[in-house]
C-alpha cells in the first residue's frame, strides 16, 4: 500500500511528462486486483456450466411436467407430493441408505485390516498391494460383468463352489433378500485396493518415534495402533469414508448391468430410479424432483459426518 | 540419478495423458458416431438447399446433387446384415435414380434408439428416417416428434389394406398413420421336437392351456427336462390375457384389466405349474438364461419372437435337436400382440428431405424388399403382397416353420398398447410376475396392488 501511495504521489509531482507512469500504474494496479479471478474463471466457467447451471435448471425443471419433447407444464410441488407419497421412493431411498451404510462399513474395515497387514514395506507386500489395486483401475462394466457371471444361480462360479460344501443354489441376483448384498460385495471388492493404498501411505507417514517411544514402554502391538495409528491417520479416514458414503448414494453402473433394479424394485437405488424416470418413462420433472432429493440426502448425510465425527478428527 | 528421475516423471506423465486422451476419445465414440452422421447429413442438405434454391424444384429427379439422409436402425447380427444389404441397394437403384444417398447407422436396442431420438430430437439434429419400436409410437406422436404419412399415402397411393391389419394397428395414432411396418414379429412356441419324441407327445404341439400343462408334466416326467422355459416378459403377458379374452389395458386406455378373474387365472395358472416344478419361470432381467434352457436341452418348449427361428434352427442343427414351432396355445381363444418396428421420419425435416425420407420409406416395406428381410432375418411378411412372392413361398417349402408366424398373424394378430404411461406399466407387469411366478408371492393381493398402481399411472397420463 505504502508503496503504491508513493508512486501515485510520485507522478502527481512529475505530472505531465510522467502520466505515462501513472497509467500503467493503475493498469497494473487492476491487474494485481484481477488476477487472481483471471486465473480461477476458466475453471470457474466449467464449474458454472456444468455444475452451478445444471443443478438450479434441475430445481427449476422439478416444478415442471415434461417429457423433454412436448409442452413444459407448471405443477407447482406436486411432482414432491406426489414422490413423498410414493412408497416406491421410500423404497429406493431404504435401499441407497442400506446400501451406503454396508458399502463404507465393509470398505473402511476390511481396507483398515489389509493396510495393517500390507503395511510393511517388503517385496511381497508391494507386488500384494498392486494386487489389491488392480479392480480399482479396472472398468466398473467389466467388473460388474465378471460378477454376474460368477453370481449366475445356475451356471456361476460362486454356486459351484457353494455345492462343493454341500450349500444350495443361492440367488445372488435373482433373489430380493440377496441381491443389494451381492451389489455391495462388487462394490466393496472394487474399492478396497484404492482404499488400502490411501491408508498405506497415511500409516507410512506417522513418524517412527511414536512407536519407538511406544516399543520403549512395552506398549502391546494392537495398543499402539489403537492408540497412535488411528488417531494420526484419523484424518485420511474422514476423507475416505466421506468419498465413499457419496460414491455409494450415487452408485448406477452395477444396478443398471446386474440387475436393472430388480427383482421386485429391490436393488433400484436413487440414481438408477432418476434414470429410470428421465430415460425410460421420459418423465423429467419427476425425474429432477428426484435429484433434487438425492442432492438432499448427500448433503444431508454429509452435514451429519461433519457434525458427529470431524471433532475426533486429530489434525497436526 | 536426479535427472533420470525427472525423465521418468516427465515419462510417466506423458502416459498419463495419453491414457487420458484414450479413454477420453473412447467415451466419446459411441456417442460421436450418432453426431458425426448428423453434422456430415446437416452440412450436405445446406449445400443442397443453396443447389435446389436456384433449381426451385421439389421434386429430385435432376439428377444434379444427391441429398443425403441418415437412416437409424437397432439390433446387430442377422439383422443389421439385413438393415445393411437393403440400403446398399436402395443406393444403387432407386436412391441413384432419384439423387437420394442413405447412410445406415446402428444405434443399438430398441430403447437406445428412442433415448438418442428424443435426445436428437430436442438438440434439432435428427436422422431422417428410423426404426421405432411400435409400443413408443404412441408416445412419439403425440408429443409431435413423428411426421404423420397421410399426405405421402395419398399422394402415393398407397394401398393400406395390403398390409396385414394387425400390423398396422400401431401404425396409426389418433386417426393419422406415422409409420408403414418393417421388421415385424409375433410371438410363438418353440419346442423340441426330439424331446417331445422322447416324451412320446404329439409334435404338432399343444392347442390349448390344459394340453400344454399336460405336455408339461408329461416332458418333466419322461425327460427330465422343464416342460416350459420362461421368463417375466411383457409381450407374452400380453398374449396369455388376449387369449383369456381380455387385453392388459381397456381398449381407450384409461385403466387395466389386472385386477379380474382373467388375470389371476393366467397369474395362478402358470404359478401352480412352476410350484409343481414342470415349469420354470426367471426374473425379467435373466431372459439369456431362457436361451441357455433351450440350447442345453434344459427345456422342451420355449415363446419367443418369430424374428429369432433362424438363428433358432442354426442352433437346433449344432446340437442336434429338432425344432417346430406353433401357435401359442389358446385359452378362451388364440391371440398374440405384434412386435417389432416400424419405419417413422421426425417432424423436423425440411420438406425436400420429407419427401426423400419418404421415398426410403416406401420403397423399404414394400413387397419384394419386406419378403428379402423376412426370409433373411425370420420376421413375418409385412403385406398380403410379400407373402405371396415367390421368395416366401419357396421358404416355407423348405422350412414350414416360418408359415405358423404368419398364419397366426393373419389370424389373430393383435396391436400393442400405445398410452405414454406404457413404459412404466410394462416395469410394473414384470415386477408382479417376478413376485408371482419367480418368488412365489401371494398371486392375489399382488394383482390387486398392482392394478391399482398402474391405474394410477394411468390417470397422471391422461
Amino acid at each position: 500500500m505504502l508503496r503504491m501511495e508513493k508512486i501515485a504521489s510520485g507522478a502527481r509531482i512529475h505530472s505531465a511528462s510522467q502520466t505515462q507512469l501513472h497509467k500503467k500504474s493503475l493498469f497494473s494496479k487492476i491487474m494485481t486486483a484481477m488476477r487472481p479471478y483471471l486465473m480461477v474463471a476458466p475453471a470457474m466457467a466449467v464449474f458454472g456450466v456444468f455444475i452451478l447451471y445444471p443443478i438450479f435448471y434441475m430445481i427449476y425443471l422439478s416444478f415442471f411436467d415434461w417429457n423433454l419433447i412436448g409442452d413444459m407444464k407448471y405443477i407447482g410441488l406436486e411432482n414432491y407430493t406426489d414422490m413423498l407419497g410414493d412408497k416406491d421412493f421410500w423404497q429406493v431411498l431404504g435401499n441407497s441408505v442400506y446400501y451406503m451404510v454396508m458399502v463404507v462399513i465393509f470398505e473402511m474395515v476390511l481396507s483398515l485390516l489389509l493396510a495393517a497387514y500390507l503395511n510393511r514395506n517388503t517385496r511381497t507386500n508391494r507386488i500384494l498391494q498392486s494386487i489389491a489395486f488392480t479392480p480399482y483401475i479396472t472398468s466398473m462394466v467389466s467388473v460388474a460383468f465378471i460378477w454376474m457371471w460368477l453370481m449366475d444361480s445356475d451356471y456361476g462360479l460362486l454356486n459351484y463352489l457353494l455345492s462343493l460344501v454341500g450349500i444350495g443354489p443361492v440367488g445372488w441376483l435373482s433373489d430380493p433378500k440377496v441381491a443389494m448384498n451381492s451389489l455391495v460385495l462388487v462394490s466393496v471388492w472394487k474399492g478396497l485396493g484404492y482404499n488400502t493404498i490411501i491408508i498405506i501411505s497415511a500409516m507410512q507417514s506417522v513418524p517412527g518415534y511414536l512407536y519407538e517411544a511406544a516399543a520403549l514402554d512395552k506398549t502391546p502391538k494392537w495398543k499402539s495402533f489403537w492408540k497412535i495409528t488411528l488417531p494420526m491417520i484419523s484424518p485420511t479416514l474422514f476423507f475416505l469414508a466421506l468419498m465413499n458414503i457419496i460414491a455409494a448414494l450415487k452408485v448406477f453402473e452395477t444396478v443398471n448391468i446386474m440387475t436393472q433394479g430388480g427383482p421386485m424394485n429391490s436393488t433400484n437405488t436413487l440414481v438408477y430410479n432418476i434414470y429410470q424416470y428421465g430415460f425410460e418413462y421420459f418423465k423429467i420433472g419427476y425425474a429432477s424432483a428426484l435429484g433434487v432429493a438425492l442432492m438432499v440426502v448427500i448433503g444431508f448425510f454429509t452435514l451429519i459426518y461433519f457434525r458427529v465425527l470431524s471433532k475426533r478428527v486429530y489434525y497436526n | 540419478m536426479k535427472g533420470k528421475v525427472i525423465t521418468m516423471k516427465r515419462f510417466a506423465s506423458i502416459c498419463l495423458i495419453a491414457a487420458m486422451m484414450v479413454s477420453m476419445s473412447s467415451c466419446a465414440s459411441e456417442t460421436s458416431a450418432s453426431t458425426s452422421s448428423a453434422s456430415s447429413s446437416s452440412s450436405a442438405s445446406s449445400s443442397d438447399a443453396e443447389s435446389t434454391a436456384s433449381a426451385t424444384d421439389s421434386s429430385s429427379d435432376n439428377g444434379g446433387d444427391t441429398i443425403e439422409l441418415t437412416y437409424w436402425y437397432a439390433w446387430t447380427d442377422k439383422i443389421q446384415e439385413n438393415n445393411e444389404n437393403l440400403v446398399a441397394k436402395f443406393n444403387e437403384t432407386v436412391g441413384a435414380e432419384k439423387g437420394i444417398h442413405v447412410t445406415a447407422e446402428y444405434q443399438g436396442t430398441y430403447d437406445d434408439v428412442h433415448q438418442k431420438l428424443q435426445a436428437a430430437y430436442v438438440a434439432g439434429d435428427t436422422p431422417d428416417v428410423s426404426v421405432m419400436e411400435i409400443g413408443s409410437v404412441g408416445t412419439f406422436a403425440r408429443n409431435g416428434v413423428l411426421q404423420p404419412l397421410d399426405e405421402y399415402f395419398e399422394r402415393d397411393n398407397i394401398d393400406t389394406s395390403d398390409f396385414f391389419e394387425g400390423l398396422m394397428i400401431n401404425c396409426e395414432v389418433d386417426g393419422h398413420y406415422y409409420g408403414l411396418p418393417y421388421l415385424r414379429s409375433t410371438p410363438i412356441l418353440y419346442m423340441n421336437t426330439t424331446l417331445l419324441e422322447q416324451a412320446g407327445l404329439d409334435t404338432a404341439g399343444p392347442a390349448t392351456w390344459d394340453e400344454l400343462a399336460d405336455y408339461c408334466r408329461t416332458i418333466k416326467e419322461k425327460t427330465g427336462a422343464y416342460g416350459l422355459s420362461m421368463y417375466s416378459y411383457v409381450w407374452t403377458f400380453e398374449a396369455f390375457m388376449m387369449e383369456q379374452g381380455t387385453s392388459v389395458l381397456n381398449e381407450d386406455e384409461t385403466a387395466c384389466n389386472i385386477d379380474t378373474d382373467e388375470c389371476r387365472y393366467v397369474m395362478h395358472f402358470f404359478q401352480d405349474l412352476i410350484n409343481e416344478g414342470v415349469v420354470r419361470c426367471v426374473a425379467g432381467e435373466d431372459s439369456s438364461k431362457v436361451d441357455t434352457d433351450y440350447i442345453n436341452q434344459n427345456t422342451a418348449m420355449w415363446m419367443t419372437s418369430t424374428a429369432n427361428l433362424t438363428s433358432v434352427l442354426s442352433v437346433a442343427e449344432e446340437n442336434g435337436f429338432e425344432v417346430n414351432t406353433c401357435y401359442i396355445p389358446a385359452g378362451e381363444t388364440y391371440g398374440v400382440p405384434t412386435g417389432g418396428c416400424n419405419l417413422i421420419m421426425p417432424s423436423s425435416l425440411t420438406d425436400e428431405h420429407k419427401d426423400a425420407a419418404w421415398e426410403f420409406i416406401k420403397w423399404m416395406t414394400a413387397t419384394d424388399q419386406s419378403a428379402y428381410a423376412s426370409a433373411y432375418t425370420g420376421y413375418v411378411p409385412n403385406s398380403k403382397s410379400a407373402a405371396e412372392t415367390e421368395t416366401i413361398t419357396s421358404l416355407w417349402e423348405t422350412t414350414p416353420q416360418f408359415k405358423v408366424a404368419l398364419d397366426q398373424l393373419e389370424l389373430y394378430g393383435q396391436g400393442r398398447p400405445k398410452t405414454t404411461a406404457y413404459a412404466q406399466v410394462e416395469d410394473e407387469l414384470v415386477a408382479m410376475m417376478d413376485a408371482c411366478w419367480v418368488n412365489g408371492a401371494d398371486v392375489d393381493s399382488t394383482v390387486a396392488e398392482t392394478a391399482a398402481t398402474i391405474n394410477d399411472l394411468l390417470a397422471d397420463a391422461n
